[in-house]
């Protein structure tokens, strides 16, 4: 694809669908020209200031209103994609938007492709790499956690962590470079022990910064979660109390089979999507071999496995066995079993003992008189999310496999560095291993090692001659 | 004289070490050549240290030598002491030096010269560069000198030193000249930057000599050659001359007290040099300033040869005035009663910034016009007749076929230092380091003919002799990898030798490979050993290898096994590193057509003008971000 990058773009920058309000945005150098062609204000934009907000109407090229917006300028390069850009906040619904953008497109604009504005934005220098990439996140945020986690990366919180203890790196290294450049030159020999400290200290921050990825990536994603149980315990009566109160707003979930059914819950402020495989009935003995065989194939993505019984019942062989092999197929996922229908029970003893299970997280719930229902929310954020997972008071987190990757290849470059200073070896070698690990966290924020060593080198030590 | 003019396929322009290789390297191969020096006497002068190598550099001096290049040879004729440094650190960072007899390299370089057949030398002054249009590019037609007329050329390498318009300071005096004692060139800056080429002013300085019969050397340490003394050629055995040992002693809070006073009128600090000089190669008084926590430095007194009354005060450069070195030197131990014979100056000169250069060293602008050595923005004997070795090379190929030799940042550290050189922006004299190499652990001193001779072969530049045992032992060390990864030893034959070195025992049999992975063991040992020597491959390595070979081999079989992990990691950058220098940029590429790009980044893409993205990255000023939008434009 051939494309200037002058052209003028306009696409609607708030999420499809109802809401009161929404926002196309144009951009490009004659954007202010496109958006004087189609609107009507009391002056025209390309007289007003950067970063004024003017009321007016956009009109068809007949002169017939199509709708009353306010129309906010932003010129070059004090806008979000570093271009001229002009954002049209209309009244929301889809027919309205619908119309406006069309007359924008009529005017001169092209439709733009998916993530364009951001792509210009980077290629203007407006946002580095690591904030474009919190830009396609914030823009498939879906509740407030994962809002937040994608903000703090494009205000590069992360970026500037990461920068942080890749300069440490760079200081440990040059120390090694140091004692084998100027061997000759009387140069105090580096303290292997402060530098295997350091080393681990650099370790240990890295660590806690990889260990958030679970957490990060549920909350960009969400919590893939997934309820299963014999027929009649009441799966569908669950999903309708959690659904009640905690209905995700936005639903439209690339990928979904058709034989799954996927509910989306927002549970303080965490995605959780519930897939339910109940349903399935292909005949009487096939109806359970066939829902098990469902039940593990989500049961093993899942990061949650909620499994359902009737606790006013016995519990069954058929009980154990399923849930033992859900617990099988998927050992890292966390489990509860929800014993449901506990206003029909007399006592919790029975149930609590018979389920034999190593398994702790037992909530006793009733979703037909909601008692015990909060416990199975709350229970299903600890068990999912974990308890621990803010980094230190700058609650950063990570979201993006690359840079778990990355990560984690450096932390395995710095444990070889601490082996090599156990076992004594020279210098070049540790620091082979400790420039992997400085490379690895480059590759997060993009800076590359050249001259950072020996430039480092020269600001900070003494060399003789 | 008249215009005794004539014609020439290749003139190199300077008798220094740059000069030095890029004419032997040019005759040798077949290409009639003239040096042009100011004075004959002068030919591989040693303008400062009388050393050959140290870290980094004496990896480049075996790289030079490993692809035919006459640094090593002269060095292991003329040396006096010889010094494997970084002797306790592992082989990738041994690094030879050795001292030399300064007149005798100087005269020994000088024989080489007029020796060579093909080479002719005249000694004469360049008045100006002469340079013809050829169809839209210009080519170097002709010199003209000051007393032979003009001289018609095919290629001119200009090797020029520290002379062009060089001044030396000492003090607040300050005279022109291009080295003590000798006159600096002028006229050759302004004719090249008539031409369109830019300069720059660079400074390096040099320290005192004093008389070896003034020193008191019961006050100072002796420091002794290695023995045996390790030569730097590839093509010899070994190191006949007589060694001598060299002295340690150490400035004190007086030395600095005494220095200090002479601060007002030192040109560095008054600002009368414009130049910039090494951070790493810093003046005593530059020492003194940044590292004023520190009550001494170290100072090496050097003897320049077997029956020199001269001695250089290394780490002791400096520019203050006369009086001042003289009265600090005298409270040094062993220095009390010292005799200065000659004051340390500072030089400043031009320096034509090496981005105006290809990787062949020859200038972007001016087809057949090749730039080597310090006029390029380096430091050091070594740093410079790499490049005169590759220039002269790549002069000579361009007349045959129009073929080029560029060596990778992958392959050897000349190619660090020219990749280094075109892309990086010169603000000081660059010096090698073994932390510029990134893939040092493959850049060994001790393989740097399994790395390179092959091009020295093919260059012709390489003995046939030297050519076949190269082979013979290349091949031994192929043969013996995989015989060591399939080669096991018994427990009962192993394991007295384990514990003679103080390593656990293996209770079965174990394989070679992994045995020497452990520091305390040594393949020389454990050939030895009565199963081992009985394996063809071991009666193969006697049979036809001399003694010299079959250490070699040995010692390449070692460092290959004991570090596999290491070298292997390395290798996996290599690949990583040539797989972005393969993502070529086009030609005619316009960088400042991308809006992208940031200011900096466009203009030094515009300068540089990089082929790959790989390329581009290295150039300083050029950010990551600038390198991501550069391939999402490639990619589209």
């Amino acid at each position: 694809m051939i494309t200037s990058p002058n052209d003028v773009i306009a696409a609607v920058a708030t999420p499809v669908g109802e809401g009161g309000i929404a926002v196309i945005r144009i951009s490009g150098l004659n954007a202010i020209g496109v958006a004087d062609a189609v609107f009507t204000g009391s002056v025209p934009l390309r007289e007003v200031r950067t970063q004024t907000a003017h009321v007016g109407a956009i009109r068809t090229q007949s002169g017939e209103i199509i709708d009353q917006v306010v129309a906010l300028l932003f010129r070059e390069p004090n806008s979000y994609t570093g271009e001229n850009t002009v954002e049209v906040s209309c009244h929301g619904g889809f027919y309205v938007t619908r119309r406006l953008l069309a007359r924008i497109l009529e005017a001169g604009a092209r439709m733009a492709g998916p993530g364009e504005f951001t792509r210009r934005a980077f290629l203007n220098g407006r946002i580095d790499l690591l904030q474009a990439e919190a830009v396609a996140d914030l823009i498939h945020a879906k509740t407030e956690l994962s809002h937040r986690t994608s903000v703090q990366r494009l205000e590069g919180t992360l970026s500037g962590i990461v920068r942080d203890l890749r300069n440490d790196l760079v200081n440990i290294s040059s120390l090694l470079e140091l004692e084998l450049d100027f061997s000759e030159e009387g140069i105090d020999v580096a303290d292997k022990h402060e530098i295997g400290q350091k080393i681990s200290s650099v370790i240990g921050q890295l660590g806690k910064i990889a260990g958030t990825y679970r957490y990060g990536r549920i909350s960009r994603e969400g919590v893939r979660a997934v309820i299963v149980g014999k027929p009649n315990v009441g799966k569908s009566s669950i999903i309708n109390n959690l659904l009640n109160e905690n209905r995700a707003i936005v639903t439209d979930i690339p990928g979904t089979t058709r034989d799954v059914l996927r509910e989306e819950l927002d549970i303080e402020g965490i995605l959780f999507t519930l897939s339910d495989t109940a349903g399935i009935r292909t005949g009487k003995d096939e109806a359970e071999k066939e829902g098990i065989s469902r039940a593990h194939t989500e049961a093993m993505s899942a990061d949650l496995i909620l499994y359902v019984a009737d606790c006013s019942e016995p519990v069954s062989d058929a009980d154990r066995k399923i849930f033992t092999r859900l617990k099988e197929s998927n050992s890292l996922a966390g489990t509860i079993i929800v014993g449901n229908k506990k206003d029909l029970l007399r006592t919790d003893d029975n149930f609590l003992r018979e389920f034999i299970s190593d398994d702790p997280n037992i909530i006793l719930c009733s979703a037909k008189t909601g008692e015990g229902m909060d416990d199975l929310r709350s229970a299903m954020v600890r068990i999912a999310v974990g308890t621990d997972h803010h980094l230190g008071e700058k609650n950063i987190c990570i979201t993006s496999i690359r840079h778990k990757d990355a990560i984690e290849k450096a932390i395995t470059g710095l444990e070889a560095a601490l082996d090599d200073i156990r076992t004594a070896k020279s210098n070049e070698f540790i620091s082979l291993n400790i420039r992997l690990a400085i490379e690895s966290l480059g590759e997060i924020i993009g800076e590359v090692t050249t001259e950072d060593l020996l430039n480092n080198i020269f600001s900070k030590f003494c060399i003789g001659k | 004289m008249g215009d005794v003019g004539g014609e020439y396929d290749i003139v190199v322009i300077g008798g220094g070490h740059a000069g030095i290789e890029a004419a032997l390297a040019a005759a040798r191969m077949n290409r009639r050549t003239l040096m042009i020096t100011m004075q004959k006497a002068a030919i591989g002068r040693m303008s400062c240290n009388p050393a050959i190598g140290g870290t980094a550099k004496g990896h480049l001096v075996r790289e030079i030598d490993a692809m035919g290049g006459e640094m090593g040879k002269l060095a292991d004729s003329t040396g006096i002491q010889f010094r494997m440094l970084n002797r306790s650190k592992g082989p990738a960072v041994w690094s030879p030096r050795c001292q030399s007899d300064r007149e005798w390299y100087s005269r020994e370089a000088a024989r080489v010269i007029s020796e060579q057949p093909g080479l002719d030398v005249l000694e004469d002054a360049i008045r100006d560069i002469v340079v013809s249009p050829d169809g839209g590019s210009r080519k170097i037609s002709a010199v003209i000198t000051g007393q032979n007329g003009t001289i018609r050329c095919r290629s001119l390498v200009l090797c020029a030193g520290t002379f062009l318009r060089g001044i030396l300071h000492t003090g607040e005096s300050e005279k022109k000249g291009g080295r003590f004692g000798e006159q600096a060139s002028y006229g050759i800056t302004e004719c090249l930057e008539n031409i369109g080429f830019s300069s720059g002013r660079l400074k390096t300085g040099t320290p005192p000599r004093i008389d070896i019969r003034s020193v008191d050397f019961s006050k100072v340490t002796e420091q002794h050659s290695d023995d045996p003394p390790r030569p730097f050629s590839f093509q010899n055995r070994r190191i006949s001359n007589r060694l001598i040992p060299m002295y340690l002693t150490h400035t004190n809070p007086d030395t600095h007290r005494i220095l200090e006073k002479g601060f007002d009128r030192s040109p560095m600090f008054t600002g009368r040099i414009k130049g910039v000089g090494p951070r790493y190669c810093p003046s005593i008084e530059d020492k003194i300033v940044r590292f004023s926590d520190r009550e001494s430095h170290q100072i090496f007194l050097e003897p320049e040869g077997y029956t020199s009354e001269i001695i250089y005060v290394n780490g002791f450069s400096t520019s203050l005035p006369e009086e001042i070195q003289l009265e600090a030197l005298k409270t040094i131990p062993g220095l009390e009663k010292v005799r200065m014979l000659r004051p340390g100056y500072a030089v400043e000169y031009d320096f034509f910034p090496p981005h105006q250069l290809k990787p062949t060293f020859e200038t972007k602008s001016v087809e057949g016009l090749y730039f080597a050595g310090q006029i390029c923005g380096t430091s050091g004997y070594e740093e410079a007749a790499a490049q005169g070795l590759m220039a002269g090379i790549n002069a000579a190929l361009r007349l045959s076929d129009g073929g080029e030799l560029v060596l990778k940042r992958s392959e050897a550290y000349i190619g660090v230092l020219l990749d280094d050189l075109i892309n990086k922006s010169t603000e000081e004299p660059y010096r090698m380091f073994t932390s510029r190499a990134e893939y040092r652990l493959l850049l060994r001193q001790d393989n740097a003919d399994r790395r390179l001779m092959e091009y020295g072969i093919s260059l012709g530049l390489i003995p046939a002799d030297t050519a076949v045992r190269f082979r013979k032992k290349a091949e031994l060390i192929s043969a013996g990898i995989p015989f060591l990864e399939k080669m096991f030893v018994d427990p009962a034959e192993i394991n007295p030798y384990l514990e003679a070195k103080g390593t656990s025992p293996v209770s079965q049999r174990e394989n070679i490979s992994q045995l020497l992975r452990r520091p305390e063991v040594v393949l020389g040992e454990l050939l030895g050993m009565e199963s081992i020597l009985r394996e063809n491959y071991v009666q193969r390595l006697y049979a036809e290898g001399d003694e010299q070979i079959r250490m070699e081999v040995i010692e390449q079989l070692d460092i290959e096994t004991k570090y596999k992990g290491y070298i292997d990691r390395q290798i996996e950058q290599v690949e990583k590193f040539v797989h972005y220098e393969e993502i070529r940029i086009p030609d005619n590429f316009e960088f400042a057509s991308l809006k992208a790009l940031s200011a900096e980044g466009k203009e030094k893409l515009s300068r540089v003008r990089p082929v790959s993205i790989g390329q581009a990255s290295r150039i300083a000023g050029v950010t990551p971000a600038d390198i991501s939008v550069l391939m999402i434009h490639l990619r589209n």
